[in-house]
C-alpha cells in the first residue's frame, strides 16, 4: 500500500527522468550523425569497449547520484511536513512500517532506474558500435575497468546518498531540507576528500570503489571487503536512525 | 464488553511551562454522540491527538474500548476513524486513489458505504486532492472515516470553516450513518447549536481542564436561569451558582441544579421570582467559561463582588 | 413536512418534535393511517440525535397519537387517544395556565384571551 503511494508520489519524477534520458540519447545520436561518425567509429575493439563502458558507467553514476537525492526527498518526514502526517500515522501500521516500507520503495525504484539507465545506454552503444566485447578475451576485467567494482560503486553510492537524504528528510520533516543538507554534507565531504588527497596524499573512505582502488589507500583502509560491508551497513543505518527519530517524537 | 468507548484518567500534556492538557478525565459512553467543546487553544486538538497516538501523553492514561497505547496500537487504529484538524490528504491523489490506498488497511472497509456517501455528498472523486475546496476536502476526509467500518469516530472540528450548506450536508450524512450503525462519535466543535442537536453527552474543556461533563438531558433538566428582583440579594457564586448578573433592577442567577430550591430560598429573603427558564448549551458554555475568565471584556456584572441593593 | 427544530429557545427538542406531530394531526395535515418517517430518516432530516426522535416517538405512542407496526413503520393512530376526559383536561391545564399568565402580563381582558383561543381553533379547523 505504501509502495503504491510512493510510486504515485514519484511517478512524475520518473517520467521526467526517462524523458530526459531519451532526449539525451536523441541528441547524442544526432551529434554523432552530424559528425558522420555513425557506423564509422575508428579504433580497436578494446578502445571501443572501454569507451562504451565508460559512457554507461558515467551516465549511470550521474543517475545514481541525482536520482538518489530525488528519491530520498520522498519520505514519511516529508509527509508530516506537508501536513498529511496526522492522516498517515493514524492508519493501523506501526511507525516503523512507514519508515522501512518507504525506504524500501525508494530502494526498489532507484535500482530499477539504475538498471534501466545502464541497459539503455549500453544498448545504445551496442546498437551503434556492435557487440564489441565478443572480440575480447575477458570483457569484465579490461585494464582500468572492472565491471563488478563499477556495479558495486553505483549501488553503494546510491545507498549512501539516498540513505542520508532520507534520514535528514525524516529528521527535518521536509524533503527539500533533507536534500539541501544532504547535498551540502556530501559536497563538503567530497571537497575535503579531494583536497586531502591533493595536498596530503590521504584518501578518505568513499563508496566509489573504482576511485578507491585507483589511489593509494589511506591508513584506515582495511581491505575492499570491509569497505563494502561498511558502506552497506551505513546505508542501512540511515533508515534505522530515521526509525528511532520517528518513534520518539510527536507527530 | 466495556461500557465506555473512551476513557481517560488524569490525561495531561505539558510542554515546558505550558499545560496544554491538565488532568483530563473523560468518560465517553459506548454508542453515544459526545461533543467536546472548548475555546480556541483550550486543549481540544492536543487531547484528540493523544487519543490517536500522534502525541504522547506526559501523564495519565487513556483507553479505547478497554485497549491502550502502545500495546494495542494496531487494533485501536483499526477500530477508530479519524478526521484531523487539518483536513489534509495526499495532494496528488484523487478520491478514488485515496479509497484504494485506505481499503487494504481496514478489515471492515466498505466500498459500498464509500460510494454511497460520495454520491450523497457529491464529492468529485476524480479530482486531485489539491484541487478540492475545503468543503470537498472535509467531505472526503469524513468519507474515509465512515467507510472504514470503525466503532469509534474521532472528529476534530469537522465543520470548521465550512459554509452552512456544506455543514448541513455533513451533519445529515453523519447522523444518517450514526442512526444506521450506532458507532460512538466523539467530536470537537465550536458550533454549539449543532452540537446541542446531535450530541447526547458533552464535555467542556478550558485551559486544559474539564469544566463540565454531563448528558445534555441532564443539563436541560437541571441548569436554569433564575431572574429575581428584590433587596439585598446574594451576589456570590458557589458550587451551585455559576454566575450572577445584574440585569437592570433584577438579578440573573445561573444555577447548575435544584433551581426550585434556590428560588424558594430567594423568596424567603423577600425576593420576587420573575422567571425561571432553561438554558441552551451555548448559554451554559458561556456562563461556565466566563466564570473562569472574570476579566475578559463582554462579561456583564460582577461575579464575585457582593451585590448592593438598588431597588 | 417537519420544520427544523432549534435549540435557541431552550425548549427540549423532543418536545418540539412531538408538538409538530400533534399539530399536524390536529390540523389534518397528517391523517389516521398516514406513515411517519423512520427514526433514522427523521433524525437525519432534522439533523438531530436519533435518540431525541426515538424519545419523541415513544411519547407520541404512549399518548396514543401514533403507533408502531411490528414489522417496522410508524403510522398515525386511528381514532382519538384512548384517554379519559379528565386525563385530557389534566394534560391541557398547564397550557391554559401559560396562556392565562401571558395574557395577564400583557394586561389583556378575559374576553380578549378567550377570543384568541376561539380564533386559533377556527384557524386550525379551517385547515382540515
Amino acid at each position: 500500500m505504501y509502495f503504491w503511494k510512493y510510486w504515485r508520489d514519484t511517478r512524475r519524477g520518473v517520467f521526467v527522468y526517462l524523458g530526459l534520458l531519451v532526449l539525451l540519447a536523441i541528441l547524442w545520436l544526432y551529434s554523432m550523425y552530424r559528425a558522420n561518425r555513425l557506423g564509422h567509429m575508428g579504433g580497436d575493439a578494446r578502445t571501443l569497449w572501454i569507451m562504451e563502458l565508460g559512457v554507461t558507467f558515467g551516465l549511470t553514476y550521474l543517475c545514481a547520484v541525482v536520482m538518489s537525492f530525488v528519491a530520498g526527498s520522498h519520505n514519511v518526514g516529508a509527509d508530516i511536513g506537508k501536513g498529511t502526517g496526522d492522516f498517515l500515522l493514524s492508519r493501523p501500521r506501526s511507525r516503523k512500517y512507514f519508515v522501512w516500507a518507504g525506504w524500501m520503495a525508494g530502494v526498489c525504484e532507484l535500482l530499477g532506474l539504475l538498471v534501466f539507465t545502464a541497459l539503455f545506454v549500453f544498448a545504445l552503444n551496442v546498437g551503434l558500435f556492435g557487440p564489441v566485447w565478443r572480440q575480447l578475451p575477458s570483457p569484465a576485467h579490461v585494464r582500468g575497468l572492472d565491471l563488478p567494482l563499477m556495479g558495486g560503486t553505483l549501488v553503494l553510492t546510491a545507498g549512501l546518498v539516498y540513505g542520508l537524504t532520507f534520514f535528514l528528510g525524516v529528521l527535518w520533516r521536509s524533503g527539500q531540507r533533507g536534500v539541501i543538507w544532504s547535498v551540502a554534507i556530501l559536497f563538503a565531504y567530497s571537497v575535503l576528500s579531494a583536497l586531502l588527497r591533493q595536498f596530503e596524499g590521504i584518501s578518505l573512505p568513499t563508496p566509489n570503489l573504482v576511485e578507491l582502488t585507483s589511489y593509494p589507500a589511506g591508513p584506515w583502509y582495511l581491505g575492499l571487503r570491509i569497505e563494502i560491508i561498511g558502506w552497506t551497513l551505513l546505508s542501512l543505518a540511515f533508515p534505522f536512525a530515521a526509525q528511532l527519530v520517528l518513534d520518539r517524537s510527536d507527530v | 464488553m466495556t461500557e465506555h468507548a473512551l476513557l481517560t484518567e488524569g490525561l495531561a500534556k505539558i510542554y515546558g511551562r505550558t499545560r496544554a492538557v491538565d488532568g483530563l478525565d473523560l468518560h465517553v459512553p459506548r454508542g453515544s454522540v459526545y461533543g467536546f467543546l472548548g475555546r480556541n487553544g483550550a486543549g481540544k486538538t492536543t487531547t484528540i491527538r493523544m487519543l490517536m497516538g500522534l502525541a504522547r501523553p506526559t501523564r495519565g492514561s487513556l483507553s479505547i474500548f478497554g485497549m491502550s497505547w502502545p500495546g494495542d496500537r494496531l487494533r485501536i487504529l483499526e477500530r477508530t476513524g479519524y478526521v484531523a484538524e487539518k483536513k489534509l490528504l495526499f495532494e496528488a491523489m484523487n478520491g478514488r486513489d485515496l479509497v484504494r490506498f485506505n481499503r487494504p488497511l481496514f478489515p471492515h472497509w466498505s466500498d459500498e458505504v464509500a460510494s454511497n456517501y460520495a454520491r450523497q455528498l457529491e464529492i468529485p472523486m476524480d479530482r486531485p486532492f489539491k484541487k478540492l475546496s475545503l468543503g470537498n476536502r472535509t467531505k472526503l476526509c469524513l468519507l474515509m472515516a465512515l467507510a472504514q467500518g470503525a466503532d469509534l469516530l474521532i472528529l476534530d472540528e469537522p465543520t470548521a470553516g465550512l459554509d452552512p450548506v456544506v455543514m448541513d450536508e455533513l451533519l445529515r450524512v453523519l447522523i444518517d450513518d450514526y442512526a444506521g450503525e450506532g458507532r460512538t462519535i466523539f467530536l470537537s466543535s465550536h458550533n454549539l447549536a449543532e452540537v446541542e442537536k446531535v450530541a447526547d453527552w458533552v464535555g467542556i474543556i478550558h485551559e486544559g481542564k474539564l469544566l463540565l461533563e454531563a448528558s445534555l438531558e441532564g443539563i436541560r433538566a437541571e441548569y436554569r436561569r433564575i431572574t429575581a428582583s428584590g433587596n439585598s440579594l446574594p451576589g456570590a457564586t458557589n458550587a451551585q451558582v455559576i454566575s450572577v448578573n445584574a440585569a437592570g433592577s433584577a438579578y440573573e442567577y445561573f444555577v447548575r441544579n435544584r433551581a426550585e430550591q434556590f428560588a424558594s430560598g430567594l423568596r424567603q429573603q423577600g425576593a420576587t421570582i420573575l422567571d425561571i427558564s432553561p438554558l441552551n448549551l451555548e448559554q451554559v458554555f458561556l456562563q461556565l467559561v466566563r466564570r473562569e475568565e472574570p476579566c475578559t471584556s463582554g462579561n456583564t456584572g460582577a461575579t464575585h463582588a457582593a451585590v448592593s441593593s438598588s431597588i | 413536512m417537519f420544520a427544523h427544530v432549534n435549540t435557541a429557545s431552550g425548549v427540549p427538542l423532543y418536545l418540539q418534535i412531538e408538538g409538530q406531530v400533534k399539530h399536524a394531526v390536529a390540523a389534518g395535515a397528517l391523517k389516521q393511517g398516514d406513515p411517519l418517517p423512520s427514526v433514522r430518516r427523521l433524525a437525519s432530516d432534522l439533523r438531530v440525535n436519533p435518540n431525541t426522535v426515538a424519545r419523541a416517538y415513544q411519547n407520541l405512542e404512549r399518548d396514543g397519537v401514533i403507533r408502531t407496526v411490528p414489522g417496522g413503520g410508524t403510522y398515525v393512530a386511528e381514532g382519538v387517544p384512548g384517554l379519559l376526559k379528565a386525563e385530557k383536561v389534566r394534560r391541557l391545564r398547564p397550557f391554559a395556565m401559560q396562556l392565562a399568565v401571558e395574557g395577564t402580563h400583557l394586561r389583556l381582558t378575559s374576553e380578549d384571551i378567550l377570543k384568541l383561543v376561539e380564533e386559533s381553533l377556527v384557524e386550525l379547523g379551517g385547515r382540515k
